[in-house]
């Protein structure tokens, strides 16, 4: 019986934005940034957190950067667009929706249709054959709207800003649930911590 | 694909086709010429063979050639049947990837895969001609859901020195990978059959076994795990298992209680074992329909799976394939639950020489790898992904169902664009 077992193992969400959830192990990354073997420049938004480096590792929160907050006050809907993902941040995504974190309860929501979203999750190293699928996408989409580049991928990648305008990036290979959480709290104009 | 060019690859090759015992793997273009590569799933064998031009019994008899190729087509369909595109941005797809459909209106007369939109991902290039050691983070992120399959057979490969710490910490590592990649199989079909709580406690499983990556070896998905596992924490890997494992039980032991889940799944996707050999098909799907191929077996971690029995279905429908992978979790929770952690990783460093292929099985089917090591640098790279031939197979057991069929076929493979577009040989 599903609705006995569900009362039987009681509330898995997260408090979070309340407080801050300790029993998500948080992502590792290097203790600093330098001797990189894999590129000359690299910061947090780079770093896949591979530890070829050398570096001591240790467990800190994926970086959340959001410029501006969308001028929304209701529900946000979702536009999730691969352009050459590996399929990490694809699931990474999808499990917003698992019990612990339940993004509904935030008021947002997935779309399947870039005409109903606010804003636009863009996944992976964008291909030349992602190109004219993200411009339409943006496109499509009704002011006022966002991109948001998940995980070190997109993040870094400076084809996807000569397309569309990023409002924000999210650190990680691939990004946790609970940041790319944020990054949402962050673009609806609720994030108080 | 990217031909060889001039570069060289010592591979014998046999002067014949090989029997019947033998499955089509994978084929490479090799300059002018193409590199068949075929398996007996028995012995593990693999033979080579080369071809300037394909025989013409080939290219009739071995429609998976189609996969290798990329030149699907739809020449058949019935007067009223027209063409739609699905993808490479649809919700239902869910990645970069898209399908050709025939259809009068209800029933799928013909699909084709659409595959490429993420062939062009920039990692090919900072792989080849690098050396072994920098190539390794990359080889982790070809593709997410099975990067530690992929880093395990690579390392096995590329590496001279891999000690006996180093091949428990793969073997755990694709174990769990196992686990986490059936699972969330499940949570989608129960989510399919609008089984939406079912489909909710599997996702909840899916997030703590997640977890659980995370604390032990450093990375959700297993990515570098080799190299984080040293920051890790072990002490609780066995009880955490059990506690999973018991859960799992229930949950699989409820959802498939529910007549509208078995009643969907049946009948769905079907692949007969004829369509199995006939196609090449290996993995689940081949295991499904009762044809034992299993790369375990023989494949590069062959001595911790020496008790190991395929497990098979009969049917071959999405229902088959979802026991398959019941049956597969079970096994792979209990090799875990007696897990010793080593006290160290002892991550190999010092690069093979040569030509090396090799297999293994990740969680839909095997991965085949063949590469090309010249002074500690990868001269020639060629990998065969499993969800290359999952899309085929898909395109096969499609035919004939409904539209309503489709994401329980799709989901029942399990299977990659990110995967299957790796595909090829690169130099």
């Amino acid at each position: 019986m599903w609705l006995l077992r569900g009362l039987k193992k009681g509330i898995l969400t997260t408090r979070f934005p309340k407080e801050q959830d300790s029993a998500i192990p948080l992502s590792f990354y290097p203790v600093n940034y330098k001797d990189c073997p894999l590129y000359e420049r690299m910061d947090k938004f780079r770093c896949m957190s591979c530890g070829y480096c050398g570096q001591e590792m240790h467990r800190e929160r994926d970086s959340v950067e959001v410029k501006k907050a969308l001028p929304l006050k209701r529900s946000i809907h979702i536009f999730v667009l691969d352009v050459g993902s590996c399929g990490a941040c694809n699931r990474e995504i999808s499990l917003l929706a698992a019990p612990q974190y339940d993004f509904h309860r935030l008021g947002f929501f997935t779309t399947p249709t870039p005409k109903h979203a606010d804003v636009l999750f863009v996944v992976g190293a964008l291909t030349e054959e992602m190109k004219p699928v993200l411009k339409e996408a943006y496109s499509l989409m009704p002011d006022s709207k966002a991109v948001i580049a998940l995980g070190v991928c997109a993040s870094e990648s400076k084809d996807i800003e000569d397309i569309v305008p990023l409002a924000g990036r999210v650190s990680g290979c691939p990004p946790q649930p609970i940041s790319i959480l944020e990054s949402l709290l962050k673009i609806a104009g609720r994030w108080n911590q | 694909m990217v031909c060889l060019g001039v570069v060289s690859v010592n591979l014998k090759f046999e002067d014949n086709l090989p029997s019947e015992d033998f499955a089509l793997t994978a084929m490479f273009p090799y300059g002018d010429e193409v590199i068949a590569v075929w398996t007996d799933y028995s012995t593990g064998k693999h033979v080579f063979s080369k071809f300037t031009r394909m025989p013409d019994e080939l290219t009739a008899n071995r429609p998976l050639l189609h996969a290798f190729r990329n030149d699907y087509r739809i020449d058949e369909k019935s007067k009223c049947a027209k063409l739609l595109n699905y993808g490479p941005a649809a919700g239902g797809i869910g990645e970069a990837g898209a399908f050709k459909i025939a259809t009068c209106g209800e029933r799928i007369e013909a699909l084709v895969p659409s595959r490429g939109y993420k062939a062009g991902r920039a990692f090919k290039h900072k792989i080849v001609k690098n050396t072994v050691q920098m190539a390794s983070p990359y080889i982790s992120r070809l593709s997410g859901q099975f990067s530690a399959s992929y880093y395990t057979l690579f390392t096995n490969l590329a590496f001279e020195d891999i000690d006996e710490r180093f091949e428990q910490l793969c073997f755990a590592a694709t174990e769990l990978e196992r686990i986490h990649n059936h699972i969330w199989v499940i949570h989608k079909l129960a989510n399919d059959a609008a089984q939406k709580v079912a489909s909710a406690h599997f996702a909840a499983l899916t997030e703590e076994l997640l977890r659980l990556n995370s604390r032990v070896f450093g990375n959700r998905y297993l990515i570098d795990f080799a190299r984080l596992y040293q920051f890790g924490e072990h002490d609780d890997f066995t009880k955490s298992i059990k506690t999973l494992k018991t859960e799992f039980l229930s949950l699989i032991d409820e959802l498939l209680r529910s007549r509208i889940v078995i009643d969907r799944l049946h009948t769905t996707g079907t692949l007969t074992s004829e369509q199995i050999k006939e196609h090449d098909i290996m993995g689940i799907p081949a295991r499904a329909a009762g044809v034992e191929r299993d790369a375990r077996k023989f494949s590069v971690l062959q001595s911790y799976h020496k008790e190991h029995v395929p497990k098979l279905g009969e049917d071959g429908d999405a229902l088959a394939r979802l026991l398959v992978r019941v049956e597969e979790v079970k096994e792979s929770f209990e090799l875990l639950e007696n897990f010793e952690f080593p006290k160290s990783s002892a991550i190999p460093n010092t690069p093979a020489e040569g030509t090396r292929y090799g297999m293994i099985e990740a969680p839909p089917g095997d991965i085949f790898m063949v590469l090309d090591i010249v002074s500690g640098r990868i001269n020639w790279l060629g990998i065969r992904p499993p969800s290359l031939v999952m899309l085929h197979a898909f395109s096969v057991g499609i035919r004939g169902n409904v539209f309503t069929d489709f994401p329980f076929a799709l989901d029942s493979f399990g299977l990659y664009f990110a995967d299957a577009d790796i595909y090829g040989g690169w130099s």
